[in-house]
């Protein structure tokens, strides 16, 4: 585990580099009404890899939704730094996603018609900017696509295609990267790879990030977990082995299953 | 089945709408023009049986041959007066009961102030009045009946509408002169006051009209009334028995069916125009639904999949897209038939406002036109949905529970046999029609072959073009250039069908770009090497000029040789051929004729001059007696006095203003050309001449300026033309939205990426836009290429009717570029609004 990077700056700053504080997000209304998120307040630190668990329905893809822009809170505020984004318009919210976000997606998510470097490089394209080349190199090189990297995504395995997401997801130097089940549709050896990226783009270059996942193993990789079950946190560990996830998981199997 | 069928249209309702609307125009189209058409043929039908209601038999003279109405040939002008003995013997006739010698002809008011009536295209007519008979279909309704030599009536509508009343007094120009006359007399057309269709009826007591009109002692035609005792056929038969050889007796039935068949064979062309233009949309409207078709079935092919897991035949499958389309097809036609009423109307106000006001007394609504339309809507799109519909068997059941099976696709290298060979095929029938002369439908047919051929082989361009045009957009729009870029170039099928529906609106009007320009440039060649005359005079509409005009234009001072030029068919040999009468001893000083053998001054002897070529084909010297059939005149030797090189003016007879009177009875002109004296101030000749030629609707130009009149009406009539492929050109366009819309669904979870990844709502739009550009640019650039190719070709073939200069209008081509480009703009707006307003998480976690 590594020490959390510079301190903030301004005095009100934690260490967090995203933080929801009362965070609600309800669906629907009357009696077809759910409540995803209720009052939900958690901190995730700079440098630290997080992984948020729960059942199904547990609201924690609706949290990391809220907290990286692409869904907006019933009430409470998502923090990104010290923005909060309950208070941006559409075109302030795609300039933070495009300059301090970054995100791995279950099925990928690639554009079939660039190739892998393109797609990589994408974001910074949009924004107009040149990429940093020293440190996508070195995020590219650490990923391992060497050869493939002016392939199209029809022609690269689907591991190889998350390893394009995650590379596109790290080359913007982003303050946080969210990533939604990113192991979700790879076979162990492979989500076990992506997963080992991650994390040492935690420990070797301080990034942030933060993953929803069920799979306790998956779990095992972050330096916190943290449980939500009907739109609470209800607990967290550090520093967690799949073992420990697991036992944890139990306990919330059997409420999971009565009520919802 | 069924039932999945209708909620899956239900389910795509605006997709279903959009689809249906590349119908709906096509059918509009077709719908409008035979309601035009309807209500054009109705207004004749009517009028020509109003202006013979009284009449139970006439008798007419016969021409001595079917003279070509389609060609501009007019029957009256042909058909032999009767004399006035032939009144007397009908009179004789037991049965008839009255008879009266009727007059017609040509007749043109100026108003009391100088004004000189016009119509936007409908005759002046002349008449005689025939009192109160019943063979009269004129009412007086205000006034009293013409009674002499300076009196006419007038009809209502003309008299409204150039506030001429009883007493007033106006001039009537005629084939021999100008009347002053009072008008005594306001007529209504049949007892209901009946549509004259835009003319103007002048009418004469019947001596004047004689005079007027015709030759003292003969009449138009003989219309005479049964007592009552004997049928109009029997009566009919009876009057035949008395009349000499070239005369023929008709009821008034089949008079008025002559009549009104020989305006509505004159006008038909103008419909089978319109319909041409028509089955453009159709065409083009096909390649949208076929598009639409072939998108809707591959992003169902999880759900066809799904129903062929669960038990579908392919038949079933199959069943249930047509069954689609034939919905869709039914549907488009009902809005088209409907929108079609609308169209007719705008069509009528188009034409009015490009060629002349077509004659209508409210729109005349046919189950033919029912009929067609659904037949032509429900075919086309089941035909354009049948291979879609295949291809939809096709989807093996294993794509309902795996998504990286691609839907199967017909082979590219069958598709590329197949289209060279049906373009191929189009060349060949072009050629055979304008090379060999096989006729105007097999032109037609080879541009709809070339067309389909270059849709079909259109893939094959789509990747290089699209690559072509689009590696401008990253230079320019960097990620989001490529984005669209590629965007465009993904699926080559879709892109090449989408842009074939642009190009081939815009091969048409390219091609018709390249005709105008090359005729304009043909025609003014030909006005340089073939008149030498420095003033020409017309009049508007190609009215007829009264034969007194050139009289009092070669009194003006200054005027040096005047020429009349009239016009009439004759049969020579196997054909109706197009001769013209001229001013023999000034026609060589008005027209540049070349002379090859022979002397000029013949035509001053009553000889004919013909153009050489005509002469060596037919193997004639001169001094040879060649045999001609005149309609009024019969059969008739004239000598040949020369020959001439090609002259696009003289066209290919030349026989003297003499020789013309002689076998036809009319005295009008076509045009009036003239030269002035060398020492002469032209500026005040020219206003003399106007002065002496009085009537205002007469229009002198100089040589450049009588070019360009006719680069004027020839742009009028590429601008009509272009107008009327604006809808084809408009279906194309919608083509482009419907396709961008369903990229934009297919690519919905793209997109959302995209925008997860910081891709901000303009940019959105702009890949979207930039996409549509591309595609309207490549569909531009195939049908600017194609038009420029066809309009070539035409002009090649058009060699030997004088467009013999090939002009390519290179700054129309661009302008035509930036419009394809502005089409591409406006097309992707709806799409792209939609592509830049999906919801980034339902977009980004969508199936």
């Amino acid at each position: 585990m590594t020490s959390p990077a510079t301190p903030a700056p301004a005095p009100n700053t934690s260490a967090a580099a995203a933080r929801a504080v009362d965070l609600t997000k309800v669906y629907g209304s009357g009696d077809t009404q759910v409540v995803a998120l209720d009052a939900v307040s958690c901190a995730f630190e700079r440098a630290h890899f997080t992984a948020i668990m729960g059942p199904s329905g547990s609201g924690k893809s609706t949290l990391m939704h809220c907290m990286a822009g692409l869904d907006t809170a019933t009430s409470g505020s998502a923090f990104i730094g010290d923005v909060d984004l309950s208070t941006l318009d559409d075109k302030r919210l795609t300039r933070l996603r495009r300059d301090s976000l970054g995100f791995i997606f279950q099925a990928y998510n690639l554009v079939p018609t660039l190739n892998a470097i393109e797609n990589i490089t994408l974001p910074m394209d949009i924004a107009g900017r040149k990429p940093d080349r020293e440190w996508l190199d070195g995020v590219v090189s650490t990923v391992g696509l060497g050869d493939r990297l002016h392939h199209r995504p029809s022609e690269l395995s689907g591991g190889q295609q998350q390893r394009v997401a995650v590379a596109r997801a790290l080359a913007g130097r982003p303050e946080v990267v969210f990533a939604d089940e990113p192991t979700g549709n790879l076979d162990s050896r492979a989500g076990a790879e992506i997963l080992t990226f991650l994390q040492k783009s935690v420990r070797e270059m301080g990034q942030t990030i933060v993953i929803v996942t069920h799979d306790p193993a998956a779990a095992a990789y972050a330096d916190r977990v943290v449980f939500l079950a009907d739109g609470h946190i209800v607990d967290e560990i550090m520093s967690p082995t799949a073992e420990s996830v697991l036992d944890r998981m139990k306990s919330f199997d059997v409420p999971a299953l009565r009520g919802n | 089945m069924l039932r999945v069928t209708f909620k899956s249209l239900l389910a795509r309702k605006l997709r279903l709408l959009l689809t249906a609307l590349s119908v709906v125009l096509g059918v509009a189209f077709v719908a409008g023009t035979l309601i035009l058409g309807d209500t054009m043929n109705s207004t004749f039908d009517k009028l020509f049986a109003t202006a013979y209601s009284g009449t139970d038999v006439g008798v007419r003279g016969k021409s001595a041959f079917d003279i070509n109405v389609a060609d501009g040939g007019d029957p009256a002008q042909t058909r032999p007066p009767v004399p006035s003995d032939v009144l007397e013997a009908v009179r004789g006739v037991p049965g008839v009961k009255e008879a009266e010698g009727d007059l017609s002809g040509f007749a043109q008011i100026v108003t009391p102030d100088g004004k000189v009536v016009e119509t936007s295209g409908a005759p002046t007519i002349g008449g005689s009045w025939l009192g109160t008979s019943p063979l009269n279909p004129y009412r007086l309704t205000e006034g009293a009946p013409p009674a002499a030599a300076d009196q006419v009536a007038i009809d209502a509508t003309t008299a409204e509408d150039n506030d001429i009343g009883v007493g007033d007094r106006v001039t009537v120009i005629t084939q021999s002169g100008k009347v002053d006359a009072t008008v005594t007399g306001i007529v209504s057309f049949g007892d209901g006051g009946g549509s004259l269709a835009g003319a103007t009826v002048t009418l004469f007591d019947p001596a004047t009209a004689q005079q007027t009109m015709g030759t003292p002692g003969t009449f138009s035609e003989i219309l005479a009334i049964g007592d009552g005792s004997v049928s109009d056929d029997q009566l009919r038969d009876r009057v035949a028995t008395v009349l000499p050889t070239g005369f023929e007796a008709l009821t008034g039935e089949q008079i008025a069916a002559t009549e009104s068949g020989n305006i509505k064979d004159a006008l038909s062309f103008f419909t089978i125009f319109l319909l041409v233009f028509a089955v453009i949309s159709i065409f083009v409207g096909s390649f949208i639904i076929f598009n639409t078709f072939s998108m809707l079935v591959a992003q169902r092919s999880r759900e066809l999949a799904l129903l062929r897991a669960l038990g579908a035949s392919r038949r079933q499958v199959n069943r249930a897209v047509v069954l689609e389309a034939l919905v869709v097809g039914l549907i488009g036609s009902t809005l088209g038939l409907g929108l079609g009423v609308l169209l007719a109307l705008g069509l009528q106000s188009l034409v009015g406002l490009f060629i002349g006001d077509l004659p209508s007394d409210g729109l005349v609504f046919r189950a033919n036109t029912v009929l067609w339309a659904y037949l032509t809507g429900v075919i086309v799109t089941v035909v354009a949905a049948l291979a879609p519909a295949r291809r939809a068997t096709h989807i093996p059941p294993v794509a309902a529970l795996r998504d990286d099976v691609a839907l199967p696709a017909s082979s590219l290298r069958r598709r590329a046999v197949v289209g060279t060979l049906v373009l191929a095929a189009g060349l060949a029938s072009m050629a055979a029609g304008l090379v060999a002369g096989a006729g105007i439908l097999w032109v037609g047919v080879g541009a709809l072959g070339i067309f389909l051929g270059v849709a079909m082989l259109s893939p094959f361009l789509s990747r290089p073009m699209v690559g072509g045009v689009g590696s401008l957009l990253p230079r320019f729009w960097g990620s989001t250039g490529r984005l669209a870029r590629e965007n465009a170039r993904r699926n080559p099928r879709r892109t090449a069908a989408t842009a074939s529906a642009l190009m081939i609106g815009l091969a048409l009007v390219a091609a018709g770009g390249v005709l105008a320009a090359s005729i304009t440039k043909s025609a003014n060649d030909i006005i340089d090497k073939s008149i030498g005359a420095d003033f020409i005079v017309t009049t508007k509409n190609f009215l007829p000029i009264p034969s007194s005009v050139a009289d009092e234009v070669r009194a003006v001072d200054g005027v040096d040789a005047v020429t009349s030029f009239r016009s009439g068919q004759a049969k020579i040999g196997d054909s109706v051929v197009a001769l013209q009468g001229v001013t023999a001893d000034t026609v060589d000083r008005t027209l540049r004729l070349e002379m090859v053998t022979g002397d000029i001054a013949a035509l001053a002897d009553d000889d004919i001059l013909v153009d050489e070529s005509v002469a060596k084909d037919k193997g004639w010297k001169v001094g040879d007696r060649i045999p001609i059939l005149f309609g009024q005149t019969g059969k008739q030797e004239l000598t040949l006095g020369g020959t001439y090189a090609e002259n696009q003016i003289a066209g290919s007879y030349l026989i003297s203003l003499e020789t013309y009177e002689q076998n036809y009875s009319q005295k009008l002109d076509q045009v009036v050309a003239m030269t002035v004296t060398p020492d002469a101030d032209v500026d005040q000749v020219r206003a003399d001449i106007q002065a002496a030629a009085g009537a205002s609707n007469l229009e002198i130009r100089d040589q450049s300026e009588f070019k360009a009149e006719q680069r004027k009406q020839i742009n009028q009539l590429l601008g009509f033309i272009l107008v009327l492929l604006a809808l084809a050109v408009l279906i194309a366009a919608l083509g482009i939205v419907n396709t961008l819309a369903l990229s934009v669904i297919e690519r919905t979870r793209e997109i959302g990426l995209l925008r997860a990844v910081g891709m901000g709502r303009r940019q959105v739009r702009r890949m979207i836009r930039l996409e549509s550009v591309v595609i309207a640019i490549f569909g531009t650039l195939l049908g600017l290429a194609l038009g420029v190719a066809l309009g070539s070709a035409m002009v090649t073939a058009l060699n030997d009717e004088g467009i013999d200069q090939l002009v390519i209008p290179f700054g129309q081509l661009v302008l035509y570029l930036i419009a394809g480009a502005l089409i591409g703009v406006v097309a992707a707006v709806w799409p792209a609004r939609r592509a830049a307003r999906l919801d980034v998480l339902r977009a980004v976690t969508t199936e």
